[in-house]
């Protein structure tokens, strides 16, 4: 399978990956529209952690996958064609075992402005055009796509 | 009727060990008794449901298809009755007797219901396990209801959660001097204890009931210090025990549970066990105990499939681990729940209801409570247990410093970052 291999020491904290993660993942797909209109700051998957020597980084993909394992509602699953780990959002009900039991801490917990909760983390952009937003949009090629 | 795979129960241990099998073995035969009508469903969603946060579509564990694509026959709404160990098989009150060559025992628990005078054929006494005893409480409530729930911990105070979406009267009575001891210290437990005040549930603490009063409907229950709650419903929500009869009656070896290897091999060749049932190994106590949670029961089941097609799995560590939301108060909890008195060091940090706890011995993190923040980057404590880092081995403190990836000793960073975890 695909996953995505980052080398931190290529990455320059610029945040591009954040933004448009966001816009990936947003009905627009549109920059502009995604913050802006539908209100989706705050949504990106990957995440730049701070620092002199800090990085961006996602889900890991992890082969034994305990999100998966803690996940009550089933949501969280391995995709059975691509063999992603992928959560459901229209099924999750934002217990947040899944951030409780993620090793690298890639799982997000977002609110919809209704009150909706659901756990955030990266599909390799499959829910969109299937090529990571964020590894397209580094400059500095940090984020490499890779088979598995 | 002979399977090469037979799993008593349908819940989490059950469909992770399906999930297990087939990962080793594509084509043999799997069947699956389960008490309950239908196909598994996520048994800790029945508070979401009663809250309205789900369906009972949703509920559903796995998707539409994933029975039919692991070619598993689901024997729903059976009852298996008697292992015969020597023969091999299993007999059913519906589906006759079905013959196995690995047979999984994933029986589960049952609400744990204490002796009180006057209990036996109340109508309006529920537990709070399964979806029918949601579906029979939702029924019942409206929004004068007054509702007594025995028990503080998590069932209880989960099942408070759901009721209280349909009626704010509510009274938690609690024998331990605190709401959920088992996996909380006493500052973290005043913590959701306050909150949960704050919306309007009153908790009788340090007492049980000892009399229901009322003949076929319970109008009030009497608590030990004589205090007499008037109510239209009662939740028994006290724990549960395992549900180990079957394998005990066969002559399968049962301590508390039901003795597993790290593999979840029982006493008995070709015969596995796992999930609430099952005494394996707890890690972070290092005491075989039964953890009667979620992903435990996943994971084994994991295990026991793997296992019982033939395949290799390295030991897996098992550990206490919840999650809990409560009222809007996200709670995390892993390892120990243990303080200075038992020889733990304890660090903590507090700030309102944001709250860690830090729980070490040796140098090395054993158990944690994390509240707030909807307990952003917990899984990074759970996993520095899992590894057993000392503290020394760590780029950051557990305490104090941010939950990512960055608190990680470095070749743990890099072994993530370039994807040679697995």
């Amino acid at each position: 399978m695909k996953k995505i291999k980052i080398n931190s020491s290529l990455c320059v904290g610029c945040g591009r990956c954040e933004v448009f993660c966001t816009a990936n993942h947003s009905a627009s797909r549109d920059i502009y529209k995604a913050y802006t209109l539908e209100g989706l700051r705050g949504t990106n998957r990957i995440h730049l952690l701070e620092g002199n020597d800090g990085y961006a980084v996602q889900c890991r993909q992890c082969k034994h996958t305990p999100c998966v394992f803690a996940c009550i509602s089933g949501s969280m699953h391995v995709d059975p064609s691509s063999g992603a780990v992928i959560n459901d959002t229209k099924k999750c009900v934002g217990c947040w075992s899944c951030i409780a039991a993620c090793p690298n801490g890639c799982v997000f917990p977002y609110h919809e402005k209704d009150g909706t909760k659901y756990a955030l983390k990266c599909d390799l952009c499959l829910s969109a055009d299937g090529e990571p937003a964020c590894v397209k949009a580094c400059p500095n090629g940090a984020l490499t796509l890779v088979e598995v | 009727m002979k399977v090469k795979y037979l799993i008593i129960g349908s819940s989490a241990a059950s469909i992770g060990a399906i999930n297990g099998i087939r990962q080793a073995d594509k084509s043999g035969s799997i069947a699956v008794i389960g008490e309950e009508e239908g196909k598994a469903y996520g048994r800790p969603l029945i508070s979401y449901y009663l809250q309205g946060r789900t369906t009972k579509e949703k509920m559903s564990y796995m998707d539409e298809g994933f029975y039919l694509r692991n070619a598993v026959e689901l024997y729903s709404g059976v009852r298996a009755k008697k292992i015969d160990v020597a023969k091999k098989a299993v007999k059913t009150d519906k589906a006759g007797s079905i013959g196995y060559e690995k047979l999984l025992v994933a029986t589960g628990s049952v609400p744990f219901v204490p002796p009180m005078e006057g209990l036996d054929g109340q109508e309006n006494a529920h537990t709070f396990m399964r979806f029918s005893d949601a579906s029979a409480i939702e029924k019942e409530l409206d929004e004068n209801s007054r509702v007594v729930i025995v028990g503080g911990g998590l069932i209880g105070l989960k099942a408070a959660e759901g009721i209280y979406e349909h009626t704010k009267n509510i009274t938690v009575v609690e024998l331990a001097p605190r709401v959920l001891s088992t996996v909380l210290d006493e500052e973290g437990s005043e913590i959701v204890r306050e909150r949960l005040e704050k919306a309007g549930v009153r908790f009788e603490l340090g007492k049980t009931v000892k009399s229901v009063v009322g003949k076929k409907k319970i109008t009030s229950v009497v608590l030990t210090d004589g205090l007499e709650l008037p109510l239209d419903a009662l939740v028994l929500a006290i724990g549960v025990r395992p549900n180990t009869a079957l394998a005990k009656d066969a002559g399968i070896i049962v301590d508390r549970g039901i003795k597993v290897d790290d593999f979840m091999r029982t006493s008995e060749k070709d015969v596995f066990a796992a999930g609430d049932a099952a005494q394996g190994y707890d890690d972070s106590s290092e005491q075989s105990r039964i953890l009667a949670l979620w992903v435990n029961a996943a994971r084994q089941g994991f295990t026991a499939g793997i296992t019982m097609a033939g395949a290799q799995i390295e030991k897996q560590v098992f550990l206490p681990l919840n999650a809990i939301g409560l009222f809007g108060l996200s709670v995390a909890t892993a390892g120990v729940n243990a303080g200075e008195k038992e020889g733990f060091t304890v660090r903590t940090e507090r700030n309102g209801e944001e709250y860690r706890r830090i729980v070490e011995k040796d140098g090395r993190l054993r158990g944690y409570v994390l509240m707030g923040r909807e307990v952003r980057g917990a899984g990074i404590l759970t996993e520095i247990i899992y590894q057993k880092y000392t503290n020394a081995e760590l780029s950051g403190d557990t305490v104090h410093s941010e939950l990512n990836m960055r608190l990680m000793p470095l070749s743990y960073q890099r072994a993530a970052l370039e994807l040679m975890q697995d």
